[in-house]
């Protein structure tokens, strides 16, 4: 049977979904996304350097104002937007970097 | 048993150290954790032997590599200072205390890797000449 990922989202965003916040102030909003930061070493030349690769799946509405460089905060950590994936379905994945 | 390219080696990655804030390693091939950034992995890897026919002695022209990285998004231009402060390091005794007649930069590459972090790194690599017996490193 298929998974509707995006009837489901609302349940996966309920159960694994994090807070973003988006500007600061009064002027801040949030919505909620699924993060992964998993392990990933980064290599340049000889080095091999302990990093992750944090990932942010959200709905594509959320992030419709969203380009490359954008900003956003999750658990006090400011990333920001080194690529936005939309899959056409109302879901996005951002590739983050941090700040 | 004592050898003039460990010698040389030893040299080589005490004038890397001279750089202020460097984090120095020899062939390390494990990853480095970021907070060990910036650093340098020093590594003598090709060594040509091109013998003196002339006299009992052997020339050795070695290859030093020495890898440079640092993180943040301003680190391309940290790794252009710590070429120029490598470079410095070394050309201030070419002779390695004594133990090479000369010492010449080939080459300076840059590249960066974007993970969580921007990395920039570089690749420097060095020649060494130096003369031993004919039957030794």
């Amino acid at each position: 049977m298929a998974i509707d990922v995006t009837a489901d989202l609302p349940e996966l965003l309920a159960d694994f979904g994090v807070t973003v916040t988006v500007g600061a102030g009064t002027a801040a909003t949030t919505f909620t996304g699924i993060f992964q930061n998993e392990y990933e070493a980064q290599s340049v030349y000889g080095f091999d350097i302990d990093s992750s690769r944090p990932v942010l799946t959200v709905r594509t509405a959320d992030v419709s104002t969203m380009t490359t460089e954008s900003t956003m905060s999750i658990s006090s950590t400011t990333y920001y937007v080194l690529s936005r994936q939309d899959d056409g379905t109302g879901l996005s994945t951002l590739i983050l970097g941090r700040d | 048993m004592a050898n003039t390219r460990q010698d040389i080696v030893d040299h080589f990655k005490s004038q890397v150290d001279n750089v202020n804030g460097l984090n120095v390693y020899e062939w390390q091939v494990t990853p480095l954790m970021e907070a060990k950034l910036p650093a340098a992995i020093v590594r003598d890897t090709e060594g040509a032997m091109p013998t003196d026919k002339e006299m009992a002695r052997r020339h050795h022209y070695l290859t030093i590599e020495v890898d440079l990285a640092a993180s943040s998004s301003t680190s391309p231009s940290t790794v252009r200072e710590l070429m120029a402060s490598v470079l410095s390091a070394i050309g201030a005794d070419k002779t390695l205390g004594g133990h090479a007649y000369d010492t010449t930069p080939l080459s300076a590459t840059l590249m960066v890797s974007e993970g969580d972090q921007r990395v920039c790194g570089a690749q420097m690599v060095f020649q060494v000449k130096y003369i031993t017996s004919l039957w030794a490193i």
